[in-house]
């Protein structure tokens, strides 16, 4: 199953266990086999991980490109949720989809509807935000 | 005036839908109080309800995926057991041949009969290594689903483990009155431990993958039950000023992300 991917100059991409950085133009590269591709975008540090939802994000991310130890993997990201459902229960409907392209060892789905809990994460805290300035 | 016409004035018609409108507040709440839910019917909540209804739907085909992963684990564990019991009638023979070649004519004739006898044996066990009809050392296999359409799965090829026709050991040859020819028992005894050994790893690995997935859908199956009771008494508004609060917490505690391999924070800490 091949990957097509196009890098724009000097953008940094993780190719399996390899950081890779491109030159000066934009380059078109196919990666053959199945590895974990992550672009620079999709990336988030540990700092940047300071939201319960983000520390999902770069939970499921450790899990794509750290396979070795995917059993801690699996407890951390079983830990959080447990927590974040607790909070907000109506994420468990992304939880469920990010959960079952785990199971079925596919990480990249699974990355991408961790950006979208992200995202439903900042809506539901504006909210919280905005209607605590109102009282 | 006929007698089933019963006409109402306004006052005593307000009063009536009133009296009624009271009646169903009373009743709804009964029925929270009962059974602990804000949403009982589609009723109450559609979207909660419906939701919360398709979580318990999709734990419940979890549970038959995770059935299939536990009888998986019990086959190969089946063959694993089987594999042990093989080795260790390997080792007895291995046994015989060693007093064979200090045997005389009459001795090593017995000694062999036993050879074959274990041969024998191991082809008994290797016939009862199996769990539910499938048996990974008579070389069927089993395909373990990860998911409802079959797309995840795992293939695990079981291997022929009887003693001449799998594992290649010949029966005792003239008996042995040679010593060459208890060298090549030796020699097939020797084969055939090394393939049981590369087997029992394709097999160990593999048990490894499939219990992980199968704790991995036992926990899963927890979190959408827990949510899917958790959505039914849900408040929205409640919910970001946890989301803040949990986000408080996780920042105030010292326990760090698990962050074990070192390798995979240097990768990262490239991007910084």
């Amino acid at each position: 199953m091949a990957l097509k991917i196009r890098l724009k100059p000097k953008e940094k991409v993780i190719i399996g266990s390899a950081v890779v950085i491109n030159g000066k133009n934009n380059s078109d590269l196919v990666i053959e086999n199945n590895i974990p591709i992550l672009r620079e975008k999709d990336i988030i540090n540990e700092e940047d991980a300071n939201t319960p939802c983000r520390r999902i994000y770069f939970v499921v991310q450790l899990m794509y490109i750290d396979e070795k130890n995917m059993a801690d993997h699996h407890s951390t990201y079983w830990q959080l949720v447990r927590d974040v459902v607790n909070a907000c229960p109506s994420t468990i409907l992304f939880i469920d989809q990010i959960s079952q392209h785990i199971l079925s060892g596919q990480h990249y789905k699974a990355l991408k509807i961790a950006r979208k809990l992200v995202a439903y994460e900042q809506e539901v805290v504006k909210n919280a935000r905005s209607s605590i300035r109102c009282i | 005036m006929a007698i089933n016409d019963i006409s109402l004035t306004a006052g005593m018609r307000a009063n009536l839908i009133s009296l009624q409108g009271s009646v169903d507040l009373l009743n709804r709440t009964q029925e929270r109080l009962s059974t602990g839910k804000k949403i009982n019917s589609a009723l109450d909540g559609p979207t909660a309800y419906f939701a919360s209804q398709a979580l318990l739907a999709r734990a419940s085909d979890l549970s038959v995926l995770k059935d299939g992963m536990g009888q998986a684990i019990q086959t190969i564990k089946a063959a694993d057991a089987g594999i042990k019991g093989i080795t260790a009638l390997i080792e007895a023979a291995k046994g015989l041949t060693q007093s064979a070649r200090s045997a005389d004519t009459a001795g090593r004739v017995a000694l062999a009969t036993q050879f074959d006898d274990l041969l024998t044996q191991i082809d008994e066990m290797a016939l009862d290594s199996g769990y539910q009809g499938t048996n990974l050392l008579a070389a069927d296999t089993l395909v373990v689903n990860f998911n409802e359409d079959g797309t995840s799965q795992i293939t695990i090829t079981g291997f022929d483990a009887s003693a001449t026709a799998g594992l290649g050991i010949d029966l005792a040859i003239l008996d042995w009155a040679l010593d060459t020819d208890i060298d090549l028992a030796v020699t097939d005894l020797d084969a055939a431990i090394s393939t049981l050994r590369t087997n029992s790893s394709v097999l160990s690995s593999n048990l490894n993958v499939v219990t992980n997935r199968e704790d991995f859908t036992t926990n899963m199956i927890k979190a959408l039950t827990e949510g899917s009771d958790k959505l039914t008494l849900a408040d929205m508004n409640e919910e970001g000023a946890n989301m803040l609060m949990l986000q408080t917490r996780q920042a105030l505690s010292t326990t760090a992300l698990s962050l074990s391999a070192q390798a995979a924070q240097s990768v990262l800490r490239l991007f910084a």
